[in-house]
């Protein structure tokens, strides 16, 4: 649902940048242009309650590196990248829980988790003024996450990979010829991850009663800002 | 009260002296000394084939495989030849291993730390690095996980308490050190060897079906505190004490049963001496309800009865008591009183453990304490099992079992004598119980000798759960109910697969009930 939303809306919009005449792009661009990017951001997880009761947070801080590659007068974009999370040793520190009933014990056993994720994703930039370049644009993201816990045994951790679709808009504010400041927001869905096991499963499964629409996403909402290197 | 064929594994006495204090219509007197005590348990030395040996071979064997290293997985510890190049280093990563790459060095360390995928052999890297690139690699290792790796020095903890290991304490332990230190656990039985006294008084003469014995006049009884449950350092880990049989802060251990209880609970641990006990940490709130036979020969103002246990109850529960042991019982009607007490107890966060009663082979009647406590989350009947983690064979069974631990049993096939029983540090009965002497050998008794001795039944399966529901509470798990899901959710299932009427859930493990769960898994 919140897919089909968010196509919609991606659509709209730029039906209606069509219609304003801001499809004409940068005459001024090399044919190629390659940009990179460095980026921080800021995840919501879509498993929030999951998030709140191991991690005491429902989101976590990034930052990340790729590249961008405009075309067509800079109208058409793809990009690579990848991120990491911005904490000591890259590792989200939580503690491992107990669910009884519709209870949450926090048991004070540390738990560490890596999110590693990247992406792919491509669309269109929007030259709305020279200065001005709104995008929107849709890919894949893939996860990868681990964790463990102090006094675990090598089956009670959890390393493993998932990937989903990836949605993205914002604005890039040139602020230099060479420089361009974003900033925007990111929707991924990574599944194959969470709701298998662990709290995440009794969210998914109906165990507990928050969450009802299920925790098996690893992804979620995500702001970023971004400097980007290049015309 | 379910105790069950004490048998006696050691002894040694002493004395007592005397101050002043008034209890009832006995003239009490406080004794300043040192409690006394100190058990030497029967011959340790074990013959090969024995049934002692093959008990300390099982022993060993649930210790190494508890205390076994793993590798963890996804990483490798190397240190490359200086000489060698970083192109190098990593050209001789993805020789062996395609997923490896050569981690940012960690602070502290003269070494590198390579990352590779989880589900490869770390070994069979670090073995293939060395063999392999020898002129890049100067060593190379797996990543074997450390930890604390607790182990009782009590030596009774090694020869004798086959039942601890049972539990999976040892690592329970590693996560929660302090096992139980916040926690305070009513033992609402006979009473406990706390603190040293001594009464002066009369004991009148009385009969034992045609046995006549003599009054005993002005005798002085001893009692001394169990130095494995009370010592100089652990003094104050005895929390209002109160004795409901005679109606004063003084519940005093007339039978054994009470302080034995209490040393599978608590029994001091890793101080070189006699055996441990599951959360040694735990303060101790003594609550005597039960009367022993002394107790009635002395003229005791109120013996066990529903409304003196229900009392007890409550006042254990309003005294601050979380966890309350209760290895007591009776069969018959049902009681409401008794009813209303436990959920009172469990209304106000306590959790209750009790024993699911010793009469299978007595027709196994319905144990009215135990039943109740099956209706109600965060209270738990606990039944026996014995040494080949089999049904004990007295223990109760019915539907309202809800777990198991070790209660030993006498007739444990492959077992004999003490090494299937439960043995923690109590009176040496002989001095104790010397109603059981003749008339002629009759004496007062004295509560100053203590053993470590050997119990059974599902009186010493209870403190076990009671125990481990200290440690639980204190790893955060502060709702009754939520022990009790714990408990049952993480036991190993015995019998008949699923819950069933000997072992209810099945025999109780204390670290995967602490364990938890983590986001993913």
């Amino acid at each position: 649902m919140r897919t089909a939303t968010l196509a919609f809306v991606l659509l709209s919009w730029s039906a209606a940048a069509s219609a304003q005449g801001v499809l004409a792009g940068d005459e001024n661009a090399p044919a190629v242009a390659l940009r990179p990017y460095f980026e921080l951001s800021r995840q919501k997880f879509s498993a929030d309650n999951t998030f709140e009761n191991v991690f005491g947070e429902a989101s976590a801080p990034f930052w990340g590196v790729g590249v961008q590659v405009a075309f067509w007068k800079a109208r058409i974009y793809g990009e690579a990248g990848l991120s990491r999370l911005t904490r000591s040793d890259s590792q989200l520190v939580g503690e491992r829980v107990l669910v009884s009933g519709n209870s949450i014990f926090k048991l004070g056993i540390p738990l560490r988790s890596t999110i590693e994720p990247w992406k792919v994703a491509g669309g269109y930039r929007f030259h709305v003024s020279p200065r001005i370049i709104p995008y929107a644009g849709a890919g894949i993201a893939s996860y990868h996450y681990a964790e463990e816990s102090d006094f675990a045994t090598p089956d009670e951790s959890f390393d493993g990979d998932g990937t989903g679709p990836l949605y993205q808009f914002g604005v890039e504010v040139r602020v230099h010829k060479w420089v361009g400041i974003t900033v925007g927001g990111e929707l991924s869905q990574v599944t194959g991850i969470l709701g298998n096991g662990g709290l995440s499963q009794l969210y998914t499964s109906g165990g507990l009663e928050e969450g009802k629409d299920g925790e098996d996403d690893l992804g979620g909402w995500a702001f970023q800002f971004r400097v980007v290197v290049g015309r | 009260m379910f105790p069950r064929a004490p048998i006696v594994v050691a002894l040694i006495g002493a004395a007592a002296i005397a101050t002043h204090a008034q209890r009832g219509r006995f003239d009490v007197q406080d004794v300043g000394l040192t409690p006394l005590n100190v058990g030497e348990v029967i011959d340790t030395r074990m013959a090969p084939g024995s049934p002692a040996s093959r008990a300390k071979a099982v022993v060993r064997a649930a210790i190494r495989g508890t205390t076994a290293q793993a590798a963890a997985p996804g990483r490798v510890i190397v240190r490359f030849r200086a000489a060698a190049g970083a192109a190098a280093r990593a050209a001789a990563v993805r020789a062996v291993t395609r997923s490896g790459v050569i981690a940012q060095r960690p602070s502290y360390a003269d070494f590198d730390l390579i990352r590779m995928d989880p589900t490869g052999d770390p070994e069979a890297v670090a073995a293939a690095l060395k063999a392999q690139h020898a002129d890049v690699v100067e060593n190379a290792q797996a990543a074997y996980r450390w930890k604390t790796m607790f182990k009782p020095n009590d030596p009774l903890y090694v020869t004798r308490q086959w039942n601890l290991p049972y539990l999976n304490l040892e690592p329970a332990w590693d996560i929660q050190p302090r096992a139980g230190s916040d926690i305070t656990v009513a033992v609402i039985d006979s009473g406990m060897a706390f603190r040293s006294a001594s009464f002066t008084t009369d004991i009148p003469a009385f009969s034992v079906g045609t046995l006549v014995y003599p009054a005993l006049n002005n005798v002085t009884i001893p009692f001394a505190a169990a130095d494995q449950l009370v010592n100089a350092s652990t003094a104050n880990r005895i929390v209002a004490p109160y004795d409901f049989i005679w109606d004063d802060d003084l519940p005093l251990d007339f039978e054994g049963h009470g302080t034995h209880v209490a040393g599978t609970i608590g029994q001091i641990t890793n101080d070189n001496t006699g055996p441990a006990g599951v959360a040694f940490n735990v303060k101790l709130m003594p609550v005597k309800v039960i009367d022993g036979v002394w107790d009635e020969v002395l003229g005791s103002p109120n013996f066990a009865t529903d409304d003196l246990v229900a009392r007890g109850i409550r006042y254990a529960v309003d005294r601050g008591a979380k966890i309350l042991n209760m290895s007591i019982g009776r069969t018959g009607p049902p009681s409401f009183v008794i009813e209303d007490a436990i959920r009172y107890a469990v209304g106000r966060g306590a959790f209750v453990a009790v024993a699911a009663g010793n009469e299978y082979l007595d027709g196994n009647p319905l144990s009215v304490l135990a039943e109740i406590c099956s209706r109600i989350n965060g209270a738990m009947s606990v039944a026996a099992i014995d040494r080949n983690r089999g049904h004990a064979s007295y223990s109760t069974a019915g539907a309202y079992v809800e777990i198991a631990a070790p209660g030993g049993d006498g007739s444990t096939p492959g077992f004999a004598g003490i090494d299937s029983f439960i043995v923690q540090q109590t009176y040496d009965f002989r001095f104790t119980d010397t109603y059981l002497l003749s008339p002629e050998e009759y004496r007062a008794p004295r509560f100053d000798v203590f053993g470590y001795i050997g119990y059974a039944g599902t009186s010493m399966a209870t403190p076990h759960v009671a125990g481990a529901a200290a440690i639980l509470m204190q790893q955060g798990i502060t709702s009754p109910a939520a022990i009790e899901d714990a408990l049952k959710r993480t036991a190993v299932d015995l019998g008949t697969p699923g819950k069933d009427n000997f072992f209810g859930y099945g025999l109780i493990n204390v670290r995967n009930a602490m364990f938890g769960i983590g986001a993913a898994k």
